[in-house]
């Protein structure tokens, strides 16, 4: 089990092998990390949290959403070279 | 895209100038991380308070299976109950046997209970019923949760009894509440809809109570992820074949599109609860032939069941 404890707190973590992908060239590309720990980006340019979940067929009520390491809201804008990062809620317990 | 009228980057906090991490769709309200706290905390304040779910003197046992909802509990009734002395704090977790998933969980409720320095006591279905939940279900997946439910009311009342609580607190959010509801409706279960958790013991168990009722589980989410306290733990592998997962998935799909549906289906039960209040629970209370323990039938249902595995 993985608890990720500093996980919000500020404090620096190794970055997993995932971001080894190389970086997009262009400033207008955000880095998306789905719940599935796979890695993605697109270029379409500031957009709210909740269209960017919307455009990848996620229900926002089933998530929570970092971005930059942060809790945002969904109607928070996602933007340049912001990394997304979405947690999706497991059930039970 | 995001043209004129732009939303902000970064929403603020209503009752501050924070940056806010959730956004309470009903309302319209903005919190940042410190007033979403406070308000979650709160509420489960004013729920425990109203509704006496907790009185001093009480020793509450914690329902502590070591996935978020259980762990939210634990964390808030740790944060709130020191301003209420002489209410005593105990976890309690059941072991099912479930391979691949409850060791995790189960790994996730030691630590809590030993970072809260709480008294932790583990009962599992082996050593209660001889088995493991794996091993009933051989055959008969689909009815998992049923036949899980029923045998972890049980478990979850010997561990109780053998610590000495006199209530016995579970982790049951909104989502699972309005779930049930959704649930009973659907299956024309009206006596289970009305019968509430605390009132079904009819005095003779230790009374059930669930502090999170009125908090969503994308809240309890939250919570845990500004404490630094989210685990990335696995789903129960036996959900895929329950009914709940459907509801779940249709109550989420109307809760984003009309925020507030599960608070009202709440809302419609407690209705109906004080409609049909003295008028379905009116059957004497009866004991199990087998094992003695309160019920409405002959036997228990607990010991129907276990008929029927051969247990
Ligand atoms: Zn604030
Ligand atoms: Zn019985």
């Amino acid at each position: 089990m993985r608890w990720c404890q500093q996980w919000l707190t500020g404090i620096q973590i190794p970055k997993p092998d995932i971001y080894a992908i190389s970086p997009p060239s262009t400033s207008t590309i955000v880095k998306i990390i789905l719940p599935d720990k796979s890695c993605r980006t697109t270029g379409s340019g500031p957009l709210t949290v909740e269209a960017l979940l919307r455009d990848l067929g996620i229900d926002p009520i089933a998530v929570i959403v970092a971005r930059n390491g942060t809790l945002v809201t969904e109607d928070s804008v996602v933007e340049n070279e912001d990394e997304v990062r979405i947690i999706r809620i497991a059930h039970g317990g | 895209m995001v043209h004129e009228n732009s939303p902000v980057k970064t929403p603020s906090c209503s009752l501050c100038n924070e940056p806010a991490v959730y956004h309470d769709k009903k309302t319209g309200r903005h919190f940042c991380r410190d007033h979403f706290i406070a308000d979650v905390e709160g509420r489960v304040a004013d729920t425990i308070r109203s509704r006496n779910l907790i009185v001093p003197g009480d020793h509450v046992a914690i329902a502590l299976s070591g996935g978020k909802d259980s762990t939210a509990l634990l964390m808030i009734l740790a944060r709130l109950l020191p301003s209420w002395d002489t209410v005593r704090l105990t976890a309690v977790t059941i072991d099912e046997g479930i391979a691949g998933y409850r060791e995790d969980t189960i790994h996730s409720a030691d630590q809590m209970a030993a970072k809260y320095r709480l008294c932790h006591t583990c009962v599992s279905f082996l050593e209660l019923f001889g088995g493991t939940l794996d091993a009933f279900l051989k055959g008969c997946e689909p009815e998992a949760c049923s036949v899980c439910g029923i045998l972890r009311r049980k478990a979850l009342n010997v561990g109780a009894e053998r610590v000495g609580a006199t209530r016995l607190a579970t982790g049951h959010n909104l989502d699972d509440e309005a779930q049930s509801v959704f649930m009973n409706v659907l299956r024309g279960d009206l006596p289970r809809l009305v019968r509430d958790s605390g009132s079904d013991s009819k005095g003779m168990f230790i009374p059930r109570i669930k502090p999170l009722m009125f908090i969503s589980e994308k809240e309890i989410a939250v919570y845990l992820m500004l404490h630094g306290a989210w685990a990335d733990l696995p789903e129960c592998p036996y959900a895929v074949h329950a009914l709940r997962r459907e509801v779940r998935g249709m109550l989420a799909t109307l809760e984003s599109k009309h925020p507030g549906t599960m608070l009202h289906l709440m809302e419609s039960k407690a209705k109906i609860e004080a409609h049909c209040s003295g008028v379905l629970d009116t059957e004497p209370v009866r004991h199990c032939r087998e094992c003695n323990d309160p019920c409405s039938g002959e036997t228990c249902q607990l010991c129907q069941l276990k008929g029927r595995l051969g247990i």
